[in-house]
């Protein structure tokens, strides 16, 4: 009984934190990263005889925080995406240039990334999981990650060391994408939606 | 290496760590360090990637939240412990039904045993005997008399006799004055014993005789009896059969 209840703290213990933060770069807000990470925890508890390798035990609860976050958002339309082929329209940042990363910034920019390219990209800044890994959490043919990710990076590059111009650049583009769709959906097009989604890159 | 595919590579190249791969990370850096325009690059690109990495984990977490989820976790070790529990208590409870249930069976359906039957049946067997042997080689599906004309008032038992290992049926009877016996042995010659080596046998005190044909329907007899002294040219038997002439038993 006891060595169970110390297992489940040994859990907490080696990967909450990590989970929360993923949780909040996910979300962007510590309300629902602290809800996620509560209940990927709770999800686990019960599937806890499906992990089978100890060491796996942090990809395995990312991937429960993950579908439970993809579940939530599933039929949330008012997140804002920006589309990644405005990346190349924008100027090259100073390749001289060291940026200051402003938090509340990045967060911005990675609230505005389609799924598909937030969780490779924060991932990947993570450190903590491989291409390989973060393939397998997402599902996806590597290639398809590394290409995200190379996407993924340009636009965060762009963002976090453009002026506000850009900024702007982005803001009327992503504007215009959406008054594009609302227009698409509105001659009942589903699929007239210009918008670069995680499934449309390969 | 050509400059794209540099700056390619240079934007997938990790923080910590590189999983392009030996060649390509040699090329790559072979590029970087012939190329005047390349190399800047790359030198922001992983001045970037560490500035944005570091800031990508500088998330405060909730100092309540670790307690949050030990409370959650006791919780839910708590409930497995009381499932747990519970469907321990149904299995035995239901174990407990079953084994009530087919002793309840068991005792009303194993035979009861009755005195006064007992009595009864001796009784019956006393007054006449003749009637309850017939009846018992009737309910034993042998011919309904034994091959010689026994005294059934010296009848004592009919019943079963552990024999070389299989339970044989037998009617034993006494010597009407002395310490001696006759067990009428009876064996069916269905295969189910070897009857080959049955034949008659004499020992310092009893005797075996075998009688057998075919006017007894697949059965043969094997009358153990005490020896007693007769007359020369009767039958050894003669203490335990019926006197010639007196048929009030039959």
């Amino acid at each position: 009984m006891g060595s169970a209840s110390g297992g489940l703290h040994a859990l907490i213990d080696a990967h909450y934190e990590a989970l929360y933060r993923y949780a909040y770069r996910l979300s962007g807000s510590a309300a629902d990263a602290e809800d996620l990470t509560q209940e990927a925890f709770g999800k686990a508890f019960v599937r806890m005889g499906q992990l089978r390798e100890a060491d796996r035990a942090r990809a395995w609860l990312f991937r429960i925080l993950r579908n439970l976050y993809l579940h939530k958002v599933r039929d949330d339309k008012r997140h804002r995406i920006v589309p990644l082929d405005a990346v190349g329209d924008l100027p090259d940042r100073d390749a001289d240039e060291t940026p200051d990363i402003d938090p509340a910034k990045l967060q911005q920019a990675i609230d505005q990334l389609d799924e598909g390219f937030r969780t490779p990209l924060i991932l990947f800044y993570f450190e903590e999981f491989s291409y390989r890994d973060i393939a397998e959490q997402m599902e996806l043919p590597i290639g398809t990650v590394m290409s995200r990710l190379a996407r993924a990076k340009s636009y965060l590059r762009t963002m976090l060391s453009a002026p506000e111009s850009v900024e702007e650049t982005v803001a009327e583009k992503r504007d215009k994408t959406d008054k594009q769709d609302k227009q698409d959906r509105s001659k009942d097009a589903p699929d007239a939606a210009v918008r670069l989604t995680g499934n449309q890159v390969t | 290496m050509q400059c794209r595919d540099a700056q390619f590579y240079l934007r997938l190249r990790r923080p910590a760590g590189d999983e392009l791969g030996a060649d390509v990370a040699a090329d790559l850096d072979r590029h970087l360090a012939d190329c005047s325009m390349c190399a800047p690059e790359a030198h922001a690109a992983q001045s970037f990637d560490s500035a944005v990495s570091a800031m990508m984990r500088s998330i405060p977490v909730p100092a309540s939240l670790r307690d949050k989820l030990l409370v959650q976790a006791s919780t839910h070790h708590g409930a497995v412990i009381r499932r747990k529990v519970y469907r321990l208590t149904a299995l035995a409870a239901s174990l407990l039904l079953v084994a009530g249930i087919g002793f309840g069976v068991f005792s009303v359906s194993r035979p009861k045993i009755d005195t006064t039957d007992m009595v009864m049946h001796a009784d019956e067997q006393l007054q006449n005997p003749d009637a309850a042997l017939s009846q018992w080689l009737t309910e034993h599906k042998f011919p309904s008399q034994l091959p010689l004309p026994f005294n059934t008032d010296l009848l004592v038992t009919m019943g079963t006799e552990r024999v070389q290992g299989s339970n044989i049926p037998v009617v034993v009877f006494r010597h009407p004055t002395e310490l001696g016996f006759a067990k009428v042995y009876i064996f069916r010659a269905d295969g189910t014993t070897n009857l080959s080596s049955l034949r008659d046998t004499n020992a310092s005190l009893t005797m075996a005789s075998v009688i057998e044909g075919p006017q007894y329907r697949g059965v043969k007899y094997v009358i153990v009896h005490t020896v007693h002294p007769v007359h020369e040219g009767e039958q050894p038997l003669k203490p335990f059969l019926r006197v010639p002439g007196n048929t009030a038993r039959l």
